[in-house]
């Protein structure tokens, strides 16, 4: 390598330094190669190393310098900057919350409709069987009577109507008491669970900020 | 030798030495190379930056048909060079205490 290669391969190395500075360098290079003298080209070339180490230490210098003047500026940019992002992480999740809620209020108004209709389903069940259950007994009651009243005009057709009042009675007992134990069992857990159901999110929150 | 020279040092010793006169980049080198280990790559982003904070200018000058650069050091330069003398009287006397024992006079 002799100076001509020396100083273009530096000149490629510095691309990154403002023309300025680049030219600056340069110059700096090509003067001490010719105070140097013509014989000593090849120990200074030697003893500079390659072009690219001595770039290197002009580049580096010159980051140093240029942040260094920026140095009071840079920590508020920092701040700033990670402000911004977290502002701008806010706004992100503001927007997603508006945009979800077009489809999530509706998604809830349904949860919350099927969660009542639910309700309703099992506690109409419960009512039918309480109704079913006086229906049962109320009928029974009457055709037993209607039986005892007829007893004496025809006896066979009283049997009859007191029989099938008797069945319905029955049937009407063992509805109540279907539908006592189940108040007594099913009721309280479905109760239970719907209340946990309803717990649960808060639950969880709770936990989680713990 | 044994001990190392930092940054303000090197920026001091290059102060002093473009004081005395208006001087090129070779010659410095040359200079400063009298009293410390230098790598010739070392100087130049040393000079770069003492002209940027103003300690040093530089003008060019017509030498053997061709422009040779020249630094020169500037009253800002002058002053940080005699804050830097003063501070490595008091570093020096402090050391020289410490090496020879407390009667060197401050």
């Amino acid at each position: 390598m002799n100076k001509e290669e020396f100083l273009s391969a530096l000149e490629r190395e510095l691309m990154a330094l403002p023309l300025e500075e680049r030219l600056s360098a340069l110059q700096y290079y090509k003067d001490y190669f010719e105070d140097a003298g013509k014989d000593k080209e090849e120990t200074v070339i030697q003893e500079l190393g390659s072009p690219r180490k001595v770039a290197e230490d002009i580049l580096k210098d010159y980051r140093d310098v240029s942040t260094q003047v920026e140095q009071p500026k840079a920590p508020p940019i920092n701040h700033s900057l990670r402000q911004t992002e977290n502002k701008s992480r806010m706004w992100l999740l503001v927007l997603i919350c508006l945009l979800a809620v077009p489809i999530g209020i509706p998604l809830l108004m349904t949860a919350f409709g099927l969660l009542i209709a639910v309700v309703a389903v099992v506690l109409a069940f419960f009512m039918v069987i309480l109704v079913l259950a006086i229906a049962f007994f109320l009928a029974g009651c009457v055709l037993i009577v209607k039986g005892i009243a007829s007893i004496v005009f025809s006896p066979v057709s009283a049997v009859f109507l007191g029989g099938v009042g008797m069945v319905l009675v029955g049937l009407g007992i063992l509805s109540g008491v279907l539908f006592v134990r189940m108040c007594l069992s099913f009721l309280p857990a479905f109760l239970r669970g719907f209340v946990e159901l309803c717990r649960r999110p808060f639950v969880r929150r709770s936990e989680g900020r713990a | 030798m044994a001990f190392t020279i930092g940054a303000s040092l090197l920026d001091a010793i290059v102060l002093s030495v473009v004081s005395q006169e208006g001087t090129y980049g070779y010659k410095i080198t040359q200079d400063v190379r009298k009293v410390m280990e230098l790598s010739e790559s070392t100087l130049y982003p040393v000079l770069r930056r003492l002209q940027k904070d103003g300690y040093l200018t530089t003008y060019d000058m017509a030498i053997d048909g061709r422009n040779r650069r020249y630094y020169k050091i500037t009253n800002c330069g002058t002053t940080k060079l005699e804050q830097y003398l003063d501070e490595w009287k008091q570093y020096r006397s402090k050391i020289e205490s410490v090496f020879f024992g407390g009667d060197v006079h401050e």
